[in-house]
């Protein structure tokens, strides 16, 4: 699944250490969502997403999901 | 955070039963070597030995823990950060899927299963560290491919 983490992240000047200590998680798996190799979960992709206050659609591409 | 400060407080409290438990078998075992040193050839010092070396590590291993946590409790961003280490779904997906807590478990009582048994039968021994040894293996080479996967 793309996302727009890596983008935001660059906006906001954050690391990927940074943004994962913020919402709970550590910086392999926040390098795993960006890399597209890991799907968040629904709680981590809300955490994320209210951390740079967007909705989860706005973070999470969800284009190439089936049946959507 | 407070209750995960007092469950490492807990988990520091039982690592050093643990090393303390060791440490007594470490003498014990030194004791056995002392005697064999006198009547048999180099070989059969080696269950001695391979014990020597497992609670050896095994202290090592507790107190590089228990250090990790004190560190963690004296500083707030240490506590955060060993927190979101251990509940990170990632990791957690990766040891479901490696065989999780039961096989890990299962390790650590074979292990101390054979630890026991060397002071009574080397073959009996030999058979439970080859089996936690294969094990732990398998679960090795597990936790790396899903680690690559996701």
């Amino acid at each position: 699944m793309n996302t727009r983490i890596k983008e935001l992240r660059k906006k906001h000047k954050l690391s990927q250490a940074d943004l994962a200590f913020e919402v709970g998680t550590t910086r392999q798996t926040i390098t795993s969502i960006e890399c597209g190799k890991y799907t968040a979960s629904l709680v981590l992709a809300y955490k994320i997403a209210k951390y740079f206050g967007l909705t989860i659609e706005e973070v999470f591409d969800f284009s190439d999901v089936e049946g959507i | 955070m407070e209750n995960y400060k007092r469950l490492l407080k807990q988990r520091i409290w039982m690592y050093i039963s643990v090393i303390i438990g060791s440490i007594a078998l470490i003498i014990k075992t030194v004791d056995r070597i002392n005697i064999r040193k006198e009547t048999g050839d180099f070989l059969d010092g080696m269950v001695e030995g391979i014990q020597m070396g497992l609670l050896t590590a095994l202290t090592g291993i507790f107190i590089f823990m228990i250090v990790k946590y004190l560190r963690a409790l004296k500083s707030e961003r240490q506590l955060k950060m060993c927190y979101n280490s251990e509940h990170d779904e990632r990791k957690m997906i990766i040891k479901q899927k490696a065989g999780g807590n039961i096989m890990l478990s299962c390790i650590v009582i074979i292990v101390f299963a054979a630890i026991i048994a060397g002071y009574y039968n080397k073959t009996v021994f030999l058979s439970l560290l080859a089996c936690g040894f294969v094990q732990m293996q398998v679960m090795s080479v597990a936790k790396l491919y899903y680690r690559k996967k996701y």
